[in-house]
């Protein structure tokens, strides 16, 4: 019972991670401007109003349908933590002992406790 | 954008700013078209009549005019990609002694943008109003009628003019039921 309740629960938050979070905000900037501005030179080069309104929401109902689910290419970086168990060696040394290396935008930077 | 509630939130929030930015640019195309509309009209027949006003049981006499009038108008120049429908009208304006300035509506038309013509060609029609003074009579005074328009855009403001070459040359109301050609 509780599995299925967090399942619907994942569903209804649609987590995404942060590389995901930023890839949403573009396509979200993206998207809305440029159907904007194809639908305001589209209507205004044949005269017709009508061409801007049905192009922009179109726009706008792709953006919402690319940007709102949580499409699996927004979870191809999820966060990963440390264990629990890999620190906890406490030497009292100052400036702590190495417990282990985590890779921070291609550099390898060592744990300290 | 961690969540589907806050992306919904976060992409109809852009959304209001490009549709209110992409909104003020149109009606701001709507000031680079030349608005030139030209139109003439000819005044046929003045006719002043005396008639009950006020209502079904009031005994009160008013002076009413109504005029016979051509209209020949081309308002090809007021409509634009931004251009819903135009409003146009003519009205009387005449003097007086207790109120000096008076300008009453004798006739309007509504045309669509999706009217087949922009063009009028109208013969000797009646105006769709009678008009009557404050004061109650029309007493022999100089009038003239002149074409004004309004353009309803799809987003914008509504837009204002006349036709400066359509006023005519000014007329008077003739007696009560008499009639005089001008």
């Amino acid at each position: 019972m509780e599995a299925i309740q967090d399942q619907f629960q994942a569903v209804v938050d649609g987590f995404i991670d942060f590389q995901g979070q930023k890839l949403a905000e573009q396509i979200t900037t993206y998207t809305l401007t440029v159907s904007a501005i194809v639908g305001f030179l589209a209507g205004f080069v044949s005269q017709n109003i009508v061409y801007t309104l049905y192009i922009c929401l179109a726009g706008t109902v792709l953006t919402f349908l690319a940007v709102v689910p949580p499409w699996p290419f927004y979870n191809q970086a999820p966060v990963r933590f440390l264990s629990s168990g890999s620190g906890g060696r406490n030497s009292g040394s100052g400036g702590g002992a190495v417990v282990g290396t985590i890779v921070v935008d291609g550099q390898e930077v060592k744990v300290k406790t | 954008m961690h969540s589907s509630l806050v992306r919904l939130q976060q992409v109809f929030g852009f959304l209001t700013t490009v549709s209110f930015i992409l909104a003020s640019i149109i009606a701001l195309t709507s000031y680079t078209y030349p608005m030139n509309p030209t139109a003439s009209i000819k005044i046929n027949d003045v006719a002043v009549v005396k008639r009950r006003s006020g209502g079904y049981y009031s005994t009160r006499q008013n002076e009413y005019a109504n005029v016979k009038f051509d209209l020949n108008a081309d308002f090809e120049s007021l409509y634009n990609w931004n251009t819903k429908q135009i409003f146009v009208w003519i009205s009387a304006t005449y003097g007086g002694d207790r109120y000096p300035t008076n300008e009453a509506v004798i006739w309007d038309k509504i045309i669509p943008a999706a009217a087949p013509s922009k063009k009028l060609t109208l013969k000797n029609i009646k105006a769709k109003y009678n008009i009557h003074d404050i004061t109650g009579e029309y007493a022999h005074r100089n009038a003239t009628l002149k074409l004004s328009w309004n353009v309803q855009p799809h987003v914008g403001v509504l837009m204002w003019g006349g036709v400066g070459e359509s006023i005519t040359k000014s007329f008077v109301f003739p007696s009560e039921k008499a009639r005089n050609a001008v």
